[in-house]
C-alpha cells in the first residue's frame, strides 16, 4: 500500500511539459485556468476598443467616425466579445484554478475534454472577428439576433452562427466537466454543505449552463435553416413567427446574465467573509438563495419582450416573477451587509471591489426592478435607460467580481503579492470611472434616447459627453491590471506564508505559495476541510 | 489524470475517512458525465422538435 501510494505521488509531481507542448497539449487544471484567464483579457481589450469606438462615436450629435453599418456592427460584436470572449471566459478560468484546489481535488475530473473546451475558443472567436472583413461587414444586428433583421446580414451571417455553435459547445463542454468534477471529485469529508461558495455557485451555474445554451444554439440552427434550407420556423411569409425567435432566445438569455453574474456572488462571498474577519453570515440560506435564483431565471424570460404585444396575464405573470427574484437577490445582500456588521474591516484591493460590487450590483438590481414593471417598461423599453441597467449588472457586478477574484487568488496562483498601491489606483479610477460612464445613461433613457443608434437629437449632448469621459477615463484604468499582473509575477514580493490574506478560510489557502503543480495528489484531512469550513 | 487520480485519491486519503472506492469513482463519473449530456442535447433537440411540431400545425 505504501509503495503504491509512492509511486503515485512521485508520478503526480512531475512537472509542467516544456514549450509550446505544455500550453496546446495542456490537462492540468492551472494551465488550463490560466489560459483561459489570458483568452478572457484579450477579449476584454478586444470588446473594449469596441466600446471606445461607440463612446467616441456618440461624444457629440452628427456621424464623426464611423457609418451607421459600423456602429452597429461595433455594438453587436462588443456584447458578443464581452459576454462569450470575456465575462464566461473569466469565471470558467477561475473554476478551473479554483475548483479543484477548493474542493481537495488533483484536477478536474475530465482534463482532456478541459483542453477541447478551451481551444475550441480561439477558432470561434477567430471567425466571429473575421466577419469584420468580410463583404457586408460584421454583423450588426444585435448580439439577439432577431430575425428578420438578422437574415439581412450578408456573408457574416453563417460566421456568427457558426461561432455561437461552437463557443456554445465550449461552454456546454466545459459546464459538463464542472458538474462531474464537484460531484465525484470532492475530498471524502468536503460534503455539499461544506462546500466554499465559489464552487456552490458554479455548480449552479453549470447546471443553467447545459440547460440553456443548447437552447440558443437550437435557436440558431432555426435560423440558418430559415436563411439557407427554406424552412419558416421565423419568417412571417412562410407561416412563420418571429416572436417565437424572441422568446427562444430570452429563455437562453435570461438564465445567461445569471451565468454571468452567479459565480460573482460566490466570489464576493469568499472575499467579504476573508476581509472582514467572520465567518459568512447565513451559509445555507446563500446556497438556497443561489439555487432560487437559478429556478427562477427560467420562468421571467418575457419582461425582456413586454412591449411586442402579449396577453395581460402573461404580462402580469412575468411582472411578478421577476419582482419574486428581488427576494433570494435581497437575502444575499443582506446576508453579505450582515457579514460586514460589527467584523474587522480592513481595504485591501479585493475587499474594496467586492464592496463597489454589493453597492453598485444593487443599484442594476433597482433599476430591472424598475424595468419590470409592464406600464414603466413601455417607457424604458429600447432606451439608454435598458443600457444602463445591464451595465451596472455586468461592469461593477460580474467584471468587478472577477477583478475581486483576481486579486484575491493571484497571491496564491503566482506566490507573490502584488503592488498594492497600483490596485487600489486600479480600484478608485475604476469604480469612479464606471459611475460615470454609466450613471447619465439612465438620465439618457428617461429623456427618450433609444440605444443602438450612432446620432441623436442635441438635447442628449452633454449627458453623452459625460458618458464618453467616464468611458475613455474607465478603458484607460482597465490597462493598469495586466500591469499589475505582470509586475506581480515576474518581481512581486513572495509571499511565504499559505495564507496571503490573514482571515481566508478554504482548502486553497491550505496548499503552499505558489500553488504547486499538482495540488491535492493526497487528500486532505477531515479537520483540514472542517477548519476550511468553517463559514 | 482519470484512472491515475482516482486511484491517488484512494490510495492516498488519510484514515480513517471513508470514501468511495476508485471503481465507483469512476462509475460516479461516467454517469455524472452521461446524465449532463444527455440533458444538454435534451434541450438542444426537444427544443428544435418543439419547433417544427408547432410550424407543421
Amino acid at each position: 500500500m505504501a509503495e503504491h501510494s509512492h509511486a503515485t505521488a512521485d508520478h503526480d509531481h512531475h512537472g509542467p511539459a516544456h514549450g509550446w507542448r505544455r500550453w496546446v497539449y495542456a490537462t492540468n487544471h492551472k494551465d488550463i485556468g490560466t489560459m483561459y484567464l489570458i483568452f478572457a483579457g484579450i477579449a476584454f481589450f478586444i470588446g473594449g476598443a469596441m466600446a471606445m469606438v461607440i463612446r467616441a462615436e456618440l461624444f457629440q450629435p452628427g456621424m464623426q467616425l464611423v457609418d451607421p453599418q459600423v456602429f452597429n456592427s461595433m455594438t453587436t460584436m462588443h456584447a458578443l466579445m464581452m459576454i462569450f470572449g470575456g465575462v464566461m471566459p473569466a469565471w470558467t478560468g477561475l473554476a478551473n484554478w479554483m475548483i479543484p484546489m477548493q474542493l481537495g481535488a488533483p484536477d478536474m475530473a475530465l482534463p482532456r475534454l478541459n483542453n477541447f473546451s478551451f481551444w475550441i475558443l480561439p477558432f470561434a472567436f477567430t471567425l466571429l472577428l473575421s466577419s469584420l472583413f468580410v463583404p457586408g461587414g460584421a454583423p450588426a444586428g444585435g448580439w439577439t439576433m432577431y430575425p428578420p433583421l438578422v437574415l439581412q446580414n450578408g456573408a457574416s451571417f453563417p460566421m456568427l452562427i457558426f461561432s455561437i455553435h461552437l463557443m456554445g459547445a465550449s461552454s456546454i463542454l466545459g459546464s459538463i466537466n464542472v458538474i462531474v468534477t464537484i460531484m465525484n471529485l470532492r475530498a471524502p469529508g468536503m460534503t455539499l454543505l461544506r462546500m466554499p461558495l465559489f464552487v456552490w455557485t458554479w455548480l449552479i451555474t453549470a447546471y443553467l449552463l447545459i440547460a440553456v445554451m443548447p437552447v440558443l444554439a437550437g435557436a440558431v440552427t432555426m435560423l440558418l435553416t430559415d436563411h439557407y434550407f427554406g424552412t419558416t420556423f421565423f419568417t412571417a411569409a412562410g407561416g412563420g413567427d418571429p416572436v417565437m425567435f424572441q422568446h427562444i432566445f430570452w429563455f437562453f438569455g435570461h438564465p445567461e446574465v445569471y451565468i454571468l453574474i452567479l459565480p460573482a456572488f460566490g466570489v464576493v462571498s469568499e472575499v467579504i467573509p476573508t476581509f472582514s474577519r467572520k465567518p459568512l453570515f447565513g451559509y445555507e440560506a446563500m446556497v438556497y438563495a443561489t439555487a432560487s435564483i437559478a429556478f427562477l431565471s427560467f420562468i421571467v424570460w418575457a419582461h425582456h419582450m413586454f412591449t411586442v404585444g402579449m396577453p395581460l396575464a402573461a404580462q402580469l405573470f412575468f411582472m411578478l416573477s421577476t419582482m419574486l427574484i428581488a427576494i433570494p437577490t435581497g437575502v444575499k445582500v443582506f446576508n453579505w451587509t450582515a457579514t460586514l456588521y460589527r467584523g474587522s474591516i480592513s481595504f485591501e484591493p479585493p475587499m474594496l471591489f467586492a464592496l463597489a460590487f454589493l453597492f453598485l450590483f444593487t443599484i442594476g438590481g433597482f433599476s430591472g426592478l424598475m424595468l419590470a414593471i409592464v406600464p414603466a417598461d413601455y417607457q424604458y423599453q429600447d432606451t439608454y435607460f435598458v443600457v444602463a441597467h445591464f451595465h451596472y449588472v455586468l461592469v461593477p457586478g460580474s467584471v468587478f467580481g472577477i477583478f475581486a477574484a483576481v486579486y484575491y487568488w493571484l497571491p496564491k496562483w503566482s506566490g507573490k503579492m502584488y503592488n498594492m498601491t497600483l490596485a487600489k489606483w486600479h480600484f478608485w479610477l475604476s469604480a469612479i470611472f464606471v459611475n460615470v460612464l454609466f450613471f447619465p445613461q439612465h438620465f439618457l433613457g428617461l429623456a427618450g434616447m433609444p440605444r443602438r443608434i450612432p446620432d441623436y437629437a442635441v438635447q442628449f449632448t452633454d449627458w453623452n459627453m459625460v458618458s464618453s469621459i467616464g468611458g475613455f477615463g474607465f478603458g484607460l484604468a482597465q490597462l493598469l491590471l495586466p500591469y499589475i499582473v505582470w509586475k506581480c509575477v515576474y518581481s512581486g514580493v513572495p509571499v511565504k506564508e499559505k495564507k496571503a490574506w490573514e482571515g481566508a478560510h478554504g482548502l486553497e489557502w491550505e496548499l503552499p505559495s505558489p500553488a504547486p503543480y499538482h495540488s491535492w495528489s493526497t487528500p486532505p484531512s477531515d479537520a483540514l476541510i472542517a477548519r476550511g469550513a468553517s463559514h | 489524470m482519470g484512472t491515475h487520480t482516482l486511484e491517488a485519491i484512494a490510495v492516498n486519503a488519510p484514515e480513517p475517512v471513508q470514501q468511495p472506492s476508485p471503481a465507483s469513482r469512476r462509475r460516479g463519473v461516467i454517469i455524472t458525465t452521461v446524465v449532463a449530456s444527455l440533458i444538454a442535447i435534451g434541450f438542444y433537440v426537444g427544443f428544435i422538435v418543439m419547433m417544427v411540431l408547432r410550424a407543421s400545425h
